[in-house]
């Protein structure tokens, strides 16, 4: 088996600068290190080296220093390493970064896997993985926590000198994304990325070491894998950074001497009183979010309350045929997601932001909805600010399969050229976007939290975080189209939804194009097996209003109750820093920072965390933080709005009792405490029109009422209904 | 011994010395002047007031009002002593160093720098860094401990084997004596024999000849490049006859820090590490540092070598500070980790030829066996220093633990002394280890010691209750 790691040198993250002039990054001076991700895809590399034999080449581009990491991943074990080294390449984005990989690996023959860490940390864009597995037409697998050859054991060793020839074999791969496990089934070649979970990276051995000193490592150029130099680097790279600021770190918040009982109570009631407003008044008027959102998918899902649409139903042929059936404005995109057959909530948020977007350029805001969906869902696009939802209904797109929804939205964007494509920032955007953008030969920014039209050129400027959030940057793709960008989710509040809106929706009919297109696709052999949502210890923490943080303060993994327990009191999720998930108190999925999740909580309460640089990358966005330590020079209360300096043991389970103690009181016996958001939606919850179906059609199961044709066909036939009744409807289910 | 306690009189004086803000009086505040890092309800004892002074002429006035009035007092720094030297076990008057944090000077010609002892030492390095230079005389406590402390303590920590202890650094001192005297002793001389070395014999003294508010410490050039060697051995033994081999060889480590099977599990256990140990019977942490990384990385590799002809099972090798934080956390994280496992137990601080370590072992292992407790052990042993730490079963009852560690501190104590060895090292003896002074000490040697203090603190008001009793 031949597999193929891809590594980054990057700077140690907490010690980094940037040229506010050029815009780049100042390495002199830093140690360099093999980013920390790459390591878990070195270490899985080199246990399937040991397990089934295989020959690993390293591959690295950047400056001839980076030749240390090349060696450091030879004296861990790996048997081969080439450095991209070439002026050329310099200033190069994910883009032109991809390219040069891909063209790297089609030089050096066939190979079976190519594995690359989820990200690297300091551009933290995680683009390059799949952009390559783009160029080079093969599947793409992100966020894979665990991985194995099916069918094969020990005693079929795959000779190491086979490495030149491919055989083909079947990888079974379980996938961390928001909503649990993904299981899937892929056929070799394919690029896989990893996080944490997979692998606990060996240390370089003496010996290892002695064979890396000696190892001559290739050094390829431009020249090498036949690329005119013009288009590689920052001169074939689509986007430009245009402006680099630093973020206002502090937030110079409140900070209370919790060391005796009397302040310990003081303590407790400034958290009650930063965390009362998400909450709910007094605590106890958010907790009927299950009721809540109900009647909110009630208020919109009925037929009556929808928006006026106009339908129209295209095959993907005709489409490419015809060109842009629309008027002069541009197009501007949202790829949206679901979830368990409903719409996610970031995807609403996308919206909100696209919305404010197209109308400052004068631009058509469509929403792309690929796989079985139904016009409630549609409508609920239109409701929330979208003129147009096209409605891709193939079965086989219901999955997210990176090569197959990419391919179709290929085909969509180079018939209808739209000038802006937005995804969330998501396991499934973050994969999706780059495979996309590296087919359409295209820019893209990753994990923007700020977007906006440039005065005059019509331009979108993407901002994002970088560097573990220690700078911003703003990010331009002046002179390719479209211009793609993936938005950090729950950056951005959705719009409160507008029935009376109008909207079109196009349903592209799953013709011989299409079909081809997915029974090419299918050839590729990505087959998903499963979702393992129910696992034990899992966390979707990216959706949670209200985030509770342990770190090695706790002590031990037992102590987590404490911090499981406040954030049940809260309806919350359960977080946690690098160290604590690294001593296996508590599980990677929990993990928050840099080599974990960046979530953008309304709260985010930690208790016995330090505060590391990394620690904080994840944490930036969140709205309000309340931070619990006892040493007063912990930077995390330098972040943090409501500052508690004192012990966790004796604050934790007194704020626990004393939330417990108001829910009780105020509320039914079984209502669990939920955060109040605003409008209606809770967090990460989907909007369920197969609930709705089931009022409509008397049947008690939600997701039986929800066949594509079935929905398709009944509301075709639904009567507008005067807007006053829209209104009244809206009206009952006021809280 | 008699003093007296602190009167309302004495406490109006020392608002005027200091200023009312450098006064504490609030029990609450007092409580964290009650203890350094040992146990709190072993050895804890609260002061009267706290004085936090701002000048050296200020330390002065507030010593000699307490020699006049008999009152004793408390030198303090961070308070992250291991013996228990700034518990004020008298009462009286905590004087806290930690606002006298000044640098008076950097003499890049001289390349010494004048601080005074309040400064926090990782600091020091933090602000030479910039220009190439390094204060080795730094211990392992990482970000807390302060410069009066570490010569308080003379503290050693894991650098010293090619750098030494904290004292080869201290060229010169500002003093106050304990009868309020100010003297600047030493200076920035290389050289120096014009009358005693009172300079070393006040590093070390825990405290107890007087107050250290300044001192002109040596800079050297910092060693940019490092690399640091893993290896795991199938036993003690195997381990710490690799030391000499190391040493004859010309190759002198910055540090060989010695953990045996005990402590490496505990703490392997701890941060969930994933290395080999299990087959391991103990591990040496050796680092190389100098100026040219790749003379640094060919001499640990030499080193390396060294270790595997010594029958080494592996050598993990960690060039940059990422895999280099990962194998010091092993080492770092023992004390932490083994009191999760229990948190009481007496952290010793044993020294013994650096031969003799081999030695040490059986007698660990026996004395362990004899009492039925554990006794895991890690610490310097380039310097033959080593940390054994005994500690309590957790479900053994109180009485039945303090009753045993008295018995297997003496039977421990007993057999170092019989290799050649001495009770502390490097952290002193303070109040924790003062009742086996008389036992381990030549009377001789301990009337000398006596007689020095009479001498510069003849009303015995100086830290009071350290390293010996004493009567008028």
């Amino acid at each position: 088996m031949h597999i193929i790691v891809l590594i980054k040198q990057v700077p140690e993250t907490d010690k980094v600068k940037m040229d506010p002039e050029t815009g780049t990054m100042v390495r002199s001076g830093l140690e360099s290190i093999i980013n920390p991700l790459d390591l878990y895809a070195i270490e899985e590399a080199l246990m399937l080296k040991e397990h089934f034999g295989a020959h690993i080449t390293v591959i690295s581009m950047g400056p001839l220093d980076a030749e240390r990491a090349l060696r450091e991943s030879l004296a861990m074990g790996c048997d081969k390493a080439i450095l991209l080294t070439d002026k050329a390449f310099a200033g190069s984005d994910t883009w032109a970064t991809s390219r040069v990989l891909a063209e790297t690996i089609k030089h050096i023959g066939t190979f079976d896997l190519i594995l690359a860490g989820e990200r690297a940390t300091d551009g933290d864009t995680g683009q390059v993985g799949p952009a390559v597995a783009s160029w080079l037409g093969i599947p793409a697998l992100t966020y894979v926590s665990s991985l194995e050859i099916e069918s094969r054991t020990k005693d079929s060793r795959i000779a190491e000198s086979d490495h030149n020839r491919t055989s083909s074999l079947t990888f079974l791969v379980r996938r961390l994304t928001e909503e649990g496990y993904q299981k899937v089934r892929v056929q070799s070649p394919c690029l896989i990325t990893v996080v944490k979970e997979i692998a606990s990276p060996r240390l370089p051995t003496l010996r290892g070491k002695k064979f890396s000193r000696s190892a001559e490592i290739s050094h390829w150029g431009a020249k090498e894998i036949n690329l005119d130099p013009a288009s590689v680097g920052l001169a074939g790279s689509p986007t430009r950074v245009v402006k680099i600021f630093y973020p206002k770190v502090a937030r110079g918040g409140e900070r209370i001497l919790a060391l005796d009982e009397a302040a310990i109570d003081k303590a407790i009631d400034r958290i009650l009183s930063t965390i009362g407003p998400i909450m709910g008044d007094g605590g106890c008027s958010g907790i009927h979010k299950v009721a809540n959102i109900e009647k909110s998918e009630t208020k919109v899902s009925l037929a009556k309350s929808q928006p006026a649409m106009q339908e129209s139903m295209i095959s993907l042929s005709e489409q490419l045929s015809s060109g842009p059936i629309v008027d002069d404005k541009p197009e501007f995109w949202i790829i949206t997601e679901r979830r368990k057959g409903g719409i996610d909530l970031v995807s609403l948020e996308l919206l909100a932001r696209a919305r404010h977007l197209a109308d400052s350029r004068g631009a058509t805001l469509v929403a792309i909805v690929l796989g079985p969906s139904s016009k409630d869902e549609a409508a609920m696009l239109i409701a929330h600010g979208a003129d147009s939802v096209i409605l891709v209904e193939s079965p086989s797109l219901e999955d997210f399969i990176c090569e197959l929804w990419a391919e179709a939205l290929f085909e969509l964007a180079c018939a209808r050229k739209p000038e802006v494509i937005l995804g969330a920032a998501t396991t499934t955007g973050r994969t999706l976007m780059p495979y996309l953008a590296a087919k359409l030969g295209t820019g893209l920014t990753a994990d923007c939290t700020e977007l906006s039209i440039e005065e005059g050129s019509g331009l979108l400027l993407q901002t994002r975080p970088a560097i573990g959030g220690n700078i911003m940057a703003t990010i331009k793709t002046a002179h390719h189209r479209p211009q793609m960008a993936t938005v950090r989710p729950h950056s951005m509040q959705p719009l409160p939804p507008d029935f009376g809106r109008r909207g079109s929706i196009i349903h592209v009919i799953d013709d011989s194009s299409l079909g081809k297109i997915i029974s090419d696709s299918l050839a590729l052999s990505v087959q998903v097996l499963a979702l393992e949502s129910n696992v034990k210890d899992f966390e979707n923490l990216e959706s949670a209003q209200i985030v509770v943080s342990g770190g090695r303060g706790l002590k031990k993994a037992d102590n987590f109750k404490l911090i499981r327990e406040l954030a049940s009191s809260l309806g919350g999720a359960v977080g946690a820093s690098r160290e604590s998930v690294d001593r296996g108190w508590i599980s990677y999925p929990h993990q928050v920072g840099l080599s974990g999740k960046t979530i953008s909580p309304e709260i985010y309460i930690c208790a016995g965390i330090s505060g590391a640089v990394q620690h904080l990358a994840g944490i930036r966005t969140a709205k309000k933080i309340i931070s619990i330590n006892t040493d007063p020079d912990a930077p995390i209360h330098a972040v943090a709005d409501l500052a508690i300096i004192g012990d966790l043991f004796e604050i934790l389970p007194r704020l626990t009792a004393q939330l417990k103690s108001i829910y009780s009181s105020s509320s039914g016996s079984e209502s669990k405490p939920e955060p109040r958001l605003d409008p209606g939606f809770s967090p990460g919850s989907v909007l369920r029109p197969g609930s709705v179906s089931s009022l409509g059609h008397g049947s008690s199961s939600p997701s039986s009422s929800l066949s594509p044709c079935q929905t398709k066909d009944t509301k075709l036939q639904e009567p507008d209904l005067p807007r006053s009744e829209i209104l009244s409807t809206e009206a009952q289910h006021e809280i | 011994m008699k003093y007296n306690p602190v009167s309302k009189d004495i406490i109006s004086e020392l608002i005027n010395i200091a200023g009312e803000r450098n006064v504490l009086l609030d029990p609450a505040q007092l409580e964290i002047f009650s203890h350094d890092e040992t146990s709190k309800e072993e050895y804890g004892h609260m002061p009267e007031v706290v004085v936090t002074p701002r000048s050296t002429s200020a330390v002065a006035e507030i010593v000699k009002l307490a020699n006049r009035t008999s009152v004793p007092i408390t030198p303090r720094g961070a308070g992250s002593g291991l013996s228990g030297g700034a518990i004020p076990i008298f009462g009286g008057i905590v004087l806290s160093l930690e606002k006298m944090n000044q640098v008076r000077e950097i003499d890049y010609d001289n390349l010494t720098m004048t601080v005074e002892t309040g400064i926090v030492t990782n600091e020091i390095n933090n602000l030479v860094k910039e220009k190439g230079l390094f204060y080795a005389g730094y211990p392992m406590s990482l970000e807390t401990c302060m410069l009066g402390g570490n010569i308080a303590e003379n503290a050693g920590g894991g650098k010293a084997i090619k750098y030494g202890v904290t004292s080869r650094y201290i060229l010169g001192l500002e003093f106050v004596t304990p009868t309020g005297e100010v003297v600047w002793l030493g200076g920035k001389l290389a050289k120096d024999v014009t009358g005693y070395d009172l300079v070393h014999l006040i590093v070390g003294s825990e405290g107890t000849l007087g107050i250290v508010t300044a001192a002109i410490i040596r800079l050297i050039g910092l060693p940019a490049a490092k690399s640091d060697l893993l290896v795991l051995y199938r036993s003690p033994q195997e381990a710490i006859s690799s030391v000499p081999v190391i040493l004859s060889k010309g190759l002198i480590p910055t540090s060989i820090e010695f953990m045996d099977r005990r402590s490496v599990e505990t703490s392997c256990a701890y941060l969930n590490e994933n290395l080999p140990y299990a087959q391991c019977g103990a591990m040496l942490l050796i680092e190389m540092d100098g100026r040219d990384q790749s003379i640094v990385e060919s001499e640990a590799e030499a080193v390396g070598d060294l270790c595997m002809e010594q029958g080494a099972i592996e050598v993990y090798v960690a060039d940059n500070r990422t895999t280099q934080e990962r194998l010091w956390a092993i080492r770092r994280n023992i004390a932490e980790a083994l009191k999760v496992y229990c948190p009481v137990q007496s952290l010793e601080d044993i020294v013994v030829p650096p031969a003799a370590i081999s030695a040490v072992m059986p007698e660990l292992e026996r004395i362990s066996s004899q009492f039925g407790i554990e006794i895991p052990c890690y610490g310097h042993a380039g310097d033959g220093n080593l940390h054994a730490t005994l500690v309590k079963d957790p479900q053994m009852p109180m009485e039945q633990w303090q009753r045993i560690e008295q018995q297997a501190l003496l039977a421990l104590y007993e057999s170092i002394t019989a290799l050649g060895g001495k009770i502390s090292g490097e952290h002193g003896i303070g109040l924790k280890r003062k009742d086996f002074m008389k036992r381990f000490m030549s009377p001789v040697e301990l009337n000398l010691i006596k007689a020095i203090k009479r001498a510069w603190d003849p009303n015995l008001i100086m830290n009071p209750g350290k390293i010996f009793d004493i009567e008028y």
